[in-house]
């Protein structure tokens, strides 16, 4: 019974304790004093995982307790974004939200948007490729795409689900150079590792993963890749063209990885996972994490990723449009 | 609960008839014939053709309305049998809906007890056992594996 | 080479060896956690661990936690995977005569040769495994997947009608969730949790354990395992490998080849061996009636295909499932990417994991020895104990992979149902089965339907893939004729009589 009191008014004073402090200012140093449940909507071993597998075990020696990392997959990302979004804003439960936070509610899956969650800052961003087999007759994505202008139809891709981001890539692509968006079929998918094999495998001709994906097989020379989808090219793999170079159209495209909590998370709780996020980034840890992976370091805040965010969905609601996949 | 190879077939066939019609509302994919209700028709077809198969087998046999329906198992007659089993049932149920409010700790040490009384199993072998086994699973799971398990009032004075 | 036993011989990495061993073979023998969800809940938290200790913990749990399944398999039907489902029968019945030490001996021996024969296999032919697994595309995947569920009928051991019908509710349970081809949510009732699918391992606690649980406490509390002498564990195992080594070494090769396929060869591989070593047998008509040659074939190629899984992980980076997409995620962690130079850029690296991999199935036979000893004695604790301990295992195995309570209601919907499957003799086995393949099956057939645009000739234009159709058909066509064979032949008897 003592105890139970005592629970009751340390809860009390805790609890007007954050109103003061959200009243007057953030003061960014909250810290949770439970475990912290971190949801990854995607499968064990991806680049997702990864990622926000990195990123938890240094909240944890950060923050002092532990961050543990639960896979909620299935429904394209549905599943997971929305255990992330429907739980209780208290702190205790984050996720790794995706840009496909940005697509679902376009393509007809479920209401979830961006909305419904708070952006706490960018974890990653990985643009998208183009690969071939290394046994291909296309040595540039010009002669890929001036034979699917005179054969439409008869070439297909794969890396992902149907109307995934990485069939937004292709499809919008093709679309910003004038082509029809199907000129290329898309053949569905699980995941970026299953759409390389079936290209090694010749099921398909060409895969458009992120080149961080395909970097492995691109330098063990089992695939080509044939241009990247950004502005500039990467370290990692110096000689592949971007499409900025190779494309009127200066078409790119990325997916990214975020750190999010659910809508509604207070602000002294966002600013603080905001303050660790961001200074963990900056330790050479994480730098060298990064370049395991071939991908650059990127620090983004909450203000800033909310925005991005914001965007991404406009843009990528409009790709889907062009290409018939948004409902 | 045994059925006759008669009423099983029927439920069979009728399952297969429901999966058939339930499938027609399902989207095409365009210019092709075989989309997402190809597979789980074609199953559907054979829930239909096996269940067709049994029923006819049955009546072949001469066994369709002679045969009892559906056959009590014999444990039915054992009222603590039947306890037993609406126990393990009902165990899950209630650890699906009261473990998120009373944490895991409680709510395993609440079923470890109820079941093995239920079995009928004395104190004496209760009690270390409703005490130990959720510490002992809350110390692997929660400490060693980090699966985010149920809290509750146990919990937060424990851990 | 002395550097590579400089990296694994070193106190941190036997002694993560040792633990892990220890972990997957407790774990994984706990009727109600089952030997899957062991090792997925154990290599997350390697990830950041050093590469040699990481990836030999995740190597030895996988190992040793197949193996333990076989013991719950074995002493309580209950089995801790699918591909040991394929004997789970056999071995129960092997228990029922009183010889479970037989049954786990077999398993021991068979599972630690599978693994042994597996790692050198990996060693010398991994370059020359993965091209070949690679190569695979949808086509035959498709193909095998349906050679897997052709196992599943030929082996089962009750009629016709009902081992079909077993097979199709497993088979109709995987086609619940989102389809790939359209993104359409099938059967799912509005329910976000299905749009995945039933969940594989709650599913097979469920029908497994659970439905165990209940059969058991209705009408089985009183009894107890018999119990004969048949002499010393190490005497039983090597009359076993005199008696089946050809068996061993025939199907740990060609589990390898399987386990090498990503995605799907792992889980088939037990079920194909063991139905081969019926059709080669010499006295087939003791299968599932407690014979020992079927389980050294399954265990054997179990295990071995468990090592095959990681060829295309370490040459391509293509994982074959969670347990190798982990250890590739830890691998590149250390910068150390795989790629088919992975044997000469990081060579000392990759022979290590070998190694590693090696001395945990060696050490495998004294701990698995351990192992069976102390179940056999937890078998004398009273049933009206064990079973509630059981239910409670089986609902933290269900809730801890996912960690959601939906898992816990899949598991005690799908317990229901299996009970009454048993009930009324429609197999359980054909019906995990049927959850592990519908999926790949339908993906692939879709896939393919996609590439082809809907022609069908699609299914054959591949030389691989022609021979695996062609082959799947012929069998089809002798179960048929068999089938047909054997009523004419019980038409003619019954007349006689």
């Amino acid at each position: 019974m003592k105890l139970s009191q005592r629970m009751l008014t340390g809860g009390a004073v805790a609890l007007a304790l954050t109103a003061f402090a959200g009243a007057v200012q953030a003061e960014c140093d909250w810290k949770p004093e439970r475990p912290v449940t971190y949801i990854v909507p995607w499968g064990a071993g991806g680049g997702t995982d990864a990622n926000s597998r990195m990123l938890a075990s240094m909240l944890e020696a950060k923050m002092g307790q532990p961050f543990n990392v639960v896979n909620r997959t299935g429904g394209n990302g549905v599943v997971g974004h929305s255990a992330i979004a429907n739980a209780d804003p208290d702190g205790y439960t984050i996720g790794a939200v995706t840009v496909e936070i940005t697509m679902m509610e376009h393509a007809g899956l479920t209401d979830l948007n961006q909305d419904d969650v708070t952006g706490i800052a960018l974890v990653d961003i990985v643009p998208a490729s183009v690969l071939v087999a290394a046994d291909s007759p296309y040595q540039t994505l010009d002669e890929l795409l001036a034979y699917a202008k005179e054969n439409p139809g008869e070439l297909t891709a794969s890396g992902t689900s149907q109307g995934g981001i990485w069939h937004l890539a292709i499809a919008g692509l093709l679309n910003a150079e004038g082509m029809d968006p199907q000129a290329i079929r898309w053949v569905p998918s699980e995941g970026a590792a299953a759409g390389m094999q079936e290209l090694i495998a010749g099921g398909v001709d060409v895969a458009t993963p992120a080149l961080s994906e395909g970097k492995a097989l691109v330098e063990s020379g089992e695939l080509r890749a044939l241009a990247y989808m950004n502005p500039t090219r990467m370290a990692a793999l110096p000689d592949v063209p971007t499409t900025k170079e190779l494309l009127g159209s200066e078409w790119t495209m990325a997916a990214f990885i975020t750190v999010s909590g659910p809508k509604g998370l207070p602000e002294e709780i966002t600013c603080s996972y905001e303050k660790a996020a961001l200074e963990i980034f900056e330790t050479p840890e994480w730098a060298e994490f990064k370049a395991s992976r071939g991908a650059d370091v990127v620090s983004m805040g909450s203000a800033d990723l909310t925005e991005m965010m914001d965007q991404t969905y406009e843009n990528l609601g409009a790709t889907m449009k062009a290409i018939g996949i948004a409902k | 609960m045994r059925f006759s190879d008669f009423a099983l077939g029927l439920g069979v066939a009728v399952f297969g008839i429901a999966v058939l019609l339930h499938v027609r509302t399902f989207p095409e994919i365009p210019g092709m014939q075989y989309g997402p209700a190809f597979f789980p028709g074609l199953i559907g077809a054979a829930f239909l053709i096996c269940g067709v198969a049994l029923v006819v087998g049955s009546v072949v046999r001469g066994a369709a309305l002679t045969e009892r329906f559906a056959e009590r198992p014999a444990w039915f007659g054992d009222r603590l049998a039947v306890w037993r089993a609406v126990g393990v049932v009902l165990s899950v149920v209630a650890y699906a809906l009261v473990s998120p409010v009373l944490g895991f700790l409680l709510t395993v040490a609440l079923l470890t007890a109820g079941l093995l009384l239920l079995m009928g199993v004395r104190w004496v072998v209760v009690v270390p056992l409703m005490v130990l086994l959720p510490l002992f699973l809350h110390y692997g799971f929660a400490q060693g594996l980090r699966v985010p398990l149920p809290r509750g009032p146990l919990e937060l004075l424990l851990f | 080479m002395a550097e590579v036993f400089e990296l694994v011989f070193r106190w941190d990495v036997l002694s993560t060896i040792f633990l892990a061993a220890c972990y997957g073979l407790f774990v994984g023998s706990v009727p109600g956690l089952t030997a899957t969800m062991s090792v997925a809940l154990l290599v997350p938290i390697t990830f950041f661990l050093d590469p040699v200790p990481a990836v030999a913990a995740i190597a030895t749990a996988s190992a040793t936690a197949i193996f333990a399944g076989d013991i719950p398999g074995a002493l309580l039907r209950i089995p801790g995977t699918p591909a040991s489902a394929a004997y789970v029968e056999e071995a129960f019945a092997l228990t029922q005569k009183g010889q479970a030490e037989r049954a786990l001996a077999t398993s021991l021996v068979s599972s630690c040769l599978g693994g042994l024969i597996g790692v050198a296999l990996l060693a010398v032919f991994a370059r020359q495994l993965a091209s070949f697994a690679v190569k695979f595309s949808s086509v035959e995947y498709f193909w095998l997947g349906c050679l897997g569920l052709t196992a599943a009928v030929a082996v089962s051991s009750s009629s016709l009608v009902r081992g079909t019908l077993g097979l199709l509710i497993g088979l109709f349970i995987s086609t619940v969730g989102i389809d790939i081809a359209t993104g359409h949510a099938r059967f799912t009732f509005g329910q976000l949790d299905l749009l995945d699918g039933v969940s594989f391992i709650p599913a097979m606690i469920g029908m497994f354990a659970l439905s165990q649980v209940i059969r058991t406490v209705t009408t089985e509390l009183d009894s107890v395992v018999p119990k004969a002498k048949v002499g010393s564990l190490s005497g039983e195992m090597v009359r076993v490998v005199r008696s089946y080594w050809k068996n061993i070494c025939r199907s740990a090769v060609f589990g390898n080849i399987l386990g090498a396929l990503p995605g799907a060869g792992a889980d088939i591989a037990a079920w194909i061996a063991y139905s081969l070593s019926k059709r080669f047998s010499k006295t087939p008509e003791k299968f599932g009636t407690g014979h020992a040659e079927g389980i050294a074939d399954a265990g054997a190629a179990n295990n071995s295909a468990v090592c095959g899984a990681w060829t295309p992980a370490l040459v391509f980076g293509i994982p074959g499932d969670t347990v190798t997409a982990i250890a590739i995620g830890v691998l590149m962690l250390k910068g150390i990417t795989p790629s088919p130079r992975v044997f000469t850029t990081d060579g000392t690296m990759v022979y290590a994991i070998f190694l590693a991999f090696a001395l945990a199935n060696l050490l495998m036979l004294p701990l698995g020895m351990v192992a069976i000893r102390v179940a056999r004695q937890a078998l004398s604790i009273p049933k009206r104990v064990l079973m509630p301990l059981i239910l409670v295992f089986c609902i933290i195995g269900a809730y801890a992979v996912d960690n959601t309570l939906f898992s816990v209601w899949i598991m005690l919907g799908l317990g229901i149902l299996a009970y009454f499957m048993e009930e009324n003799g429609i197999p359980i086995a054909p019906a995990i089965l049927g959850i592990v393949l519908g999926k790949v099956i339908e993906k692939n057939f879709l896939i393919t339907m996609i590439k082809s645009q809907g022609e069908v000739a699609g299914f054959f234009d591949r030389p691989v893939a022609a021979v695996l159709g062609a082959t799947t058909l012929l069998l089809w066509g002798w179960l048929v004729v068999l089938a047909v064979v054997r009523a004419a032949r019980a038409r003619k008897h019954a007349a006689a009589t």
